[in-house]
């Protein structure tokens, strides 16, 4: 509760350089949407129709004001209430960002640690080539190799498109897979690589060698002494990797025609919808907010020395 | 299909074989197969969202693309860019131009079931017209001086003044006839009267359509036979991704994918169970050249660009061979083109010759304009700079991605350099009138008081012979003046799942499904 107005401030300040960056960027949402056959007179109509030839501030103002009443304003393009927009296609998203790193997690976890208890051998070497893998392959380049082999060879998959988890879920679970696949690999890979570091760090320590020589078994040490302090760094990067996850999603949304969150920033930057930019950028960032406190909260259960209170984040 | 549908249909045919041996040896022959099969559903992959479906408040190309299946206009455009009847069967003008008057069909209705009359084509124009409604197209009905509608079939436009564009300008899906009671869920839910009715828009997934039982058939004669439309549902999916998209046909999710890259077109026609269908494209791509910036000012540096530029390597290497070169601002396909390609052959010696009497013996630096993500027109810059290179202009290539382009290049007109395409309109002026000295849409910077004048002649001339003449000499002025360098028409490509029949191309830019069916 007492970052609470950190908090605000912060978002607040986002607001302003958003506007202020798109402001600065050429172009503007009238002439892209007249393109090349518009007249004066109607580009002059449509920029006073939106609103765009009003004074700089008071259009930010304006803005904000609606924000502090609830309300995000209306996209210039679609025409309809920036919060709907969102609201739309933020389950296509938070679907795809959710199992992506569900299945990273459940990946990199354990591929992490057996990597670590047995250092040096085939498997840990394997482990460090599919984490460089991850790290250097990009999302959209293993999209289309998926989309190649699942659905334009294999037939098991189809190739893109998006169906609501209320119509049918099993459809929504097929339409899924590629993308989950495409962003979440990468994901674990540099996750992995985390998990068999700090894994091997830990195993290292004294009271690992205490609890071993208090006859625990070998499990017992791994998971209740080792990985538990382990863990902590890797709750740090998951709550990084979400920007990762967010970003990512623009591509591979793109590469599998997924309705989300992601088609909508690239729309709106493209199309320079300051009102949908805006609500965007808002809402992204009010979530990276959450989620950093929510990773907070996990510290304290990973590790119950850590407070919120007193010394947060260690 | 049960025998009593069969039975209709065999009757059908029939009367139709009937009107086609009565209209004679005038009788155009139908595109489709006679066997055409009702029923089934289609689906079309597009590159982009509509942006809503107002027709009277967008200019997005991916909207009227699909529109044209939802409402009808007064008159149509077929696939050889003649005027036919749709709403209004017949019509005709006055002496001086001035008054239409046009006869509307008496068995139209909308799709909430309410009949069509000569109230709504007067309400929808005066929509279009209200500043309120801020249509982006109002310019081009600001002819109208009043609309009359002295019975329910019948409605008078009075001009202000003749405007030769007048009756071409009502074929576009930006002069659909709406309803004044559905107008306030047009844009998500639209009401019209074609082919097909809404069925739900899902934006950034699909547009899907139902049939329209009760669409009228316009003029049987020429384009379409009685039945249509065949299918009973159409889907429109968006996927932006080009590759996507392909595999999309590929793999049979999609039936149709209305524009396939120039540099796929090979590799999809080896593919067992697709098929390609091409025809030239009502439009031209160009090097554009800013005429008031040195040294491009000068007459002689213009034409070396044009005696540089190897129009044939640009369409080979560029275009994957897709398309066909022309020597002014008019496709072939135009009923007003000139042939002009002969104007400046491709002769790098000349080019150098009158670079050095123009004081760049050496040739000079300069830039050329991308506009990103048109990689069409990217890559034509690419091998143009190749070219120019030859005869010593270094072209630095600077790649701009579309808003910038729209506020810099194009608005701002600054640069010196840029490749860019326009889509051919049904009549010669509106795709001719930018380059009047004072146009806004005059980015090339051209002034040419004899050429003002004869846009203006030719804009209320109603003289066929006579707008022959002046469309004629514009290209000339255009092609002598060096304005740009004018490139190449490029060709549609269309890659369809073989069961797909009777898709056709039209000279605007729409995806019309009344003529088309799956064959099982």
């Amino acid at each position: 509760m007492r970052r609470l107005p950190s908090l605000v401030l912060t978002l607040f300040l986002i607001s302003v350089v958003t506007f202020v960056v798109v402001q600065m960027v050429p172009g503007d949402a009238a002439q892209l949407i007249l393109g090349t056959e518009a007249s004066a007179e109607a580009l002059a109509d449509l920029r006073a129709q939106l609103g765009l030839n009003r004074p700089l501030p008071l259009q930010y103002l304006s803005w904000l004001s609606g924000v502090l009443r609830g309300n995000l304003g209306v996209s210039l393009r679609h025409g309809r209430p920036v919060a709907r927009l969102i609201a739309e296609r933020l389950p296509v998203t938070l679907s795809l960002a959710m199992l992506s790193l569900a299945l990273a997690v459940l990946l990199a976890v354990p591929l992490g640690v057996l990597a670590a208890v047995r250092q040096h051998s085939a498997l840990d070497y394997g482990v460090l080539v599919f984490a460089q893998a991850g790290l250097a392959l990009p999302s959209f380049w293993i999209g289309i190799l998926l989309i190649l082999l699942f659905a334009l060879s294999l037939r098991w998959l189809p190739s893109g498109g998006y169906v609501p988890w209320g119509e049918n879920p099993l459809g929504t679970l097929r339409t899924l897979v590629m993308p989950v696949l495409a962003l979440g690999l990468p994901v674990a890979g540099v996750l992995a690589r985390l998990v068999r570091a700090s894994m091997l760090e830990e195993l290292a320590r004294d009271h690992i060698r205490t609890a071993r020589a208090k006859g625990l078994t070998e499990a017992q040490v791994i998971v209740r002494h080792a990985l538990r302090n382990a863990l902590i760094p890797t709750v740090t990067l998951l709550g990084l990797q979400l920007g990762f996850l967010l970003g990512g999603s623009i591509v591979v949304e793109q590469v599998f025609a997924l309705p989300g969150l992601g088609r909508l920033v690239l729309f709106a930057v493209v199309n320079r919808d300051l009102p949908l930019i805006q609500g965007l950028v808002l809402f992204i960032a009010a979530l990276v907010v959450i989620i950093n406190f929510l990773v907070d909260l996990a510290y304290t259960w990973l590790d119950p020395r850590i407070s919120l209170e007193n010394n947060r984040g260690r | 299909m049960n025998a009593r549908n069969t039975l209709h249909l065999a009757l059908l045919t029939l009367i139709l074989a009937g009107l086609l041996a009565a209209c004679g040896p005038k009788a155009t022959p139908v595109p489709t197969a006679p066997t055409a099969q009702r029923g089934g559903s289609l689906t079309v992959a597009v590159a982009a969202d509509v942006d809503g479906l107002d027709p009277h408040k967008t200019v997005a190309a991916a909207t009227f693309q699909i529109t044209r299946n939802l409402y009808d206009t007064l008159v149509q455009a077929d696939p050889q860019s003649r005027i036919r009847p749709d709403l209004a069967t017949s019509w005709e003008t006055s002496d001086d131009g001035l008054k239409w008057t046009f006869h509307l069909r008496d068995d139209v209705s909308f799709h909430n079931g309410r009949a069509m009359t000569a109230a709504d084509v007067k309400y929808s124009f005066e929509r279009i017209l209200n500043p309120d409604t801020a249509s982006p197209r109002a310019k081009d009905y600001q002819i109208i001086s009043a609309i009359e509608t002295p019975d329910d079939r019948t409605v008078i436009f009075t001009l202000a003044q003749p405007q030769a564009a007048f009756l071409s300008n009502l074929a576009y899906g930006w002069a659909a006839i709406v309803p004044q009671e559905a107008i306030v869920t047009l844009r998500d839910h639209p009401v019209g009267t074609g082919p097909f009715q809404f069925g739900e828009w899902v934006p950034d997934s699909h547009v899907k359509l139902r049939r329209f039982d009760k669409y009228f058939v316009a003029d049987p004669s020429a384009t379409l036979r009685t039945g249509v439309p065949y299918l009973d549902e159409v889907t429109f999916r968006v996927i932006t991704d080009p590759a996507a998209r392909l595999i999309s046909l590929k793999t049979g999710e999609v039936d149709v994918v209305p524009e396939v890259p120039a540099q796929e077109i090979a590799s999809l026609k080896d593919e067992p169970g697709i098929k390609v269908i091409q025809q030239p494209f009502n439009g031209i791509q160009l090097l554009a050249i800013n005429n008031a910036r040195a040294p491009f000012d000068d007459l002689r540096v213009r034409q070396a660009l044009n005696h540089a530029v190897d129009k044939q390597a640009v369409i080979e290497g560029a275009q994957w061979g897709t398309g066909v070169p022309i020597g002014s601002h008019m496709p072939p396909v135009s009923d007003f083109y000139v042939d002009l390609t002969a104007r400046y052959p491709y002769d790098p010696d000349r080019a150098k010759a009158l670079l050095a009497g123009a004081g760049y013996p050496n040739g000079f630096e300069t830039t050329i304009a991308l506009p990103q993500p048109y990689d069409f027109h990217i890559r034509n810059g690419e091998v143009i700079a190749d070219q120019l290179a030859r005869v010593g202009i270094k072209a630095r290539l600077e790649t701009i991605e579309w808003a910038t382009y729209l506020e810099k290049v194009y608005y701002g007109r600054d640069y010196a350099l840029t490749t860019l395409g326009h889509t051919g309109r049904l009549d010669p002026d509106p795709f001719l009138n930018r380059y009047v000295s004072d146009s806004k849409e005059n980015y090339m910077n051209y002034n040419n008081p004899r050429y003002d004048e004869l846009v203006k002649e030719g804009a209320v001339s109603t003289d066929p012979a006579r707008r022959q003449e002046i469309y004629a000499e514009m290209q000339r002025m255009l092609a002598d003046d060096a304005v740009a360098v004018y490139l190449l028409a490029p060709l549609s490509s269309v890659g369809l799942r073989d069961e797909v029949q009777g898709w056709q191309l039209y000279p605007i830019d729409i995806y019309d499904l009344r003529t088309v069916w799956v064959r099982d």
